[in-house]
């Protein structure tokens, strides 16, 4: 083996990726080749430095804006797959195969006259493919339920059954105390995911409408989440509202600074400034860090209210 | 009891929504890492995150465990970075200007009790390293990251790359080449 062959086998040497022969091979080279013996030296202390550079982590500030902006992406994407959409995607997935022309024409014919069955509800017996129970999908055809995203298994008639599955979404009503872990664990839920600002809205009303001192800490980092990234400032607003509530604490610091140094909205970062600026007078300690934050707000903040309520914090200091 | 990729996955594909973020929450300090890593760039790494996992999202119902579910998304993950930098080259005259501290991308170390010394220290070989990362060819420096970034065997990262073994280590041997006389000064 040439002495050059020997140096190539050193970075997977260390990083244990060589069969045991060609390991043995080398390491009989290296009692040998002071070169080689210094490059591996070399090559390990260049993996060393590396290892250390590979353990420092992202500064994790920057993921919750990421995740927030994913949230929405995914909120817009399951908005776009709308029903019709997911039956013109199978209609087209059949029509792309080599015998789609020919059932392709079958195909609509069946999905139109199951969804023109399902809008007007006829009252006749349902063909069932074999192991399915004829109860449960009359229940399903005769009850307040909505069929959502159909796949076809088999949609070729020709043997006179055709197979599918589909999603079905009933409307269910909860009636209960606002403390409840249930109706906190659906608002919460609708805060984050639901697509509709009023609704995240009304959730985040009906939230704050519950006494704060005892809040579930899931609950309030849901909230820091809603009042430093949803899109919608009115929701932003009713998130400070039940922050002013809960215990201050470093996570509504956190948030409260991160509304102060960057929304938009001169009205929130008001909401913000005035909630620290109480939490000051209760006697809340800042770090040098948020001190900075207020002196930056003092100089460059476009709000003169800002400016004054950050000035008389820092005077306290 | 946490529940595996696989379990999650299924929940995923049947339309649980907590189960599909679970799987993000789990992997995307990782994904993130990796983009920052590779574009030396925090608003591109962040462009990178939402467009790994909107295909993640989009191609969990198809997904049929062939792989490992990491296995999938770091090739995804690679997929995205690689095709990202064709992008970026197209609009190299944009970068003219760059303020090069403003695009620091923020790093905590590790051990915050290091002393500042050895803080400073870190700092400036992560800024040499950054630099001579973006000398690489993208699958050099893909292949390099996965590596000694997140430590997988060659045999993974082929798989990731959809790439011979060989061709990996083809790549590894180069970046490893370039970066050691870009980095000489540290030996």
């Amino acid at each position: 083996m040439a002495h050059k062959d020997y140096k190539e086998m050193i970075p997977f040497y260390l990083y244990d990726e060589l069969k045991s022969d060609e390991k043995l091979i080398l390491e009989k080279h290296l009692e040998t080749c002071a070169e080689c013996t210094k490059e591996v030296e070399v090559y390990k202390t260049l993996f060393n430095k590396i290892s250390i550079d590979a353990k420092e982590t992202v500064d994790e500030n920057l993921l919750p804006e990421s995740r927030q902006e994913l949230r929405g992406a995914i909120r817009r994407e399951r908005s776009r797959r709308t029903f019709p959409q997911m039956i013109f995607e199978k209609i087209s997935a059949v029509i792309t195969k080599p015998i789609g022309f020919a059932l392709s024409g079958a195909s609509v014919l069946l999905v139109g006259l199951f969804i023109g069955y399902l809008i007007f509800n006829i009252p006749k017996p349902v063909e069932t493919t074999q192991g399915n129970d004829d109860q449960e999908i009359n229940n399903v055809i005769n009850s307040n339920i909505r069929i959502t995203n159909i796949k076809f298994i088999d949609s070729d008639p020709s043997d006179g059954e055709v197979e599918f599955s589909y999603d079905i979404t009933k409307s269910k009503h909860l009636k209960g105390s606002v403390s409840n872990p249930n109706v906190q664990n659906i608002l919460t839920n609708a805060i984050i995911n639901e697509q509709n600002p009023g609704v995240r809205l009304n959730s985040l009303n009906v939230i704050n409408a519950n006494q704060k001192q005892m809040v579930d800490t899931e609950l309030k980092q849901t909230i820091c989440t809603v009042a430093k990234f949803d899109e919608n400032p009115g929701v932003r607003r009713e998130a400070l509202k039940f922050l002013k509530e809960v215990p201050f604490d470093s996570d509504v610091k956190n948030t409260l600074l991160y509304v102060l140094l960057n929304d938009t909205s001169a009205g929130l970062r008001i909401e913000a400034i005035n909630i620290l600026s109480d939490a000051a007078k209760k006697g809340v300690v800042f770090n040098n860090q948020d001190l900075s934050i207020f002196k930056e707000k003092a100089q460059k903040d476009k709000n003169n209210y800002i400016k004054f309520q950050v000035k008389n914090i820092i005077k306290e200091y | 009891m946490a529940l595996s990729d696989s379990e999650l996955v299924i929940n995923a594909q049947s339309g649980d929504t907590s189960a599909f973020e679970d799987l993000v929450y789990r992997y995307d300090k990782m994904v993130f890492r990796l983009a920052v890593k590779y574009s030396g760039d925090s608003d591109i790494a962040k462009d990178i995150y939402q467009e790994v996992f909107i295909k993640v999202y989009r191609g969990l119902k198809s997904f049929q465990f062939k792989s490992e579910f990491s296995t999938w998304l770091f090739r995804i993950t690679s997929n995205v970075c690689i095709s990202h930098k064709g992008r970026e080259k197209k609009n190299i005259h944009l970068s003219i200007d760059r303020d090069e501290d403003a695009e620091q991308v923020r790093l905590i170390p590790a051990d915050e009790n290091s002393s500042p010394e050895r803080h400073l220290a870190n700092k400036d070989f992560n800024k040499k390293i950054n630099k001579a990362l973006q000398l690489l060819s993208p699958n050099q420096k893909m292949s390099f990251l996965l590596k000694h970034y997140e430590g997988y065997k060659i045999r993974e990262i082929a798989e990731m790359m959809d790439c011979k073994e060989g061709t990996i280590k083809k790549y590894l041997f180069e970046a490893v080449r370039k970066l050691r006389i870009q980095l000489a000064d540290i030996y």
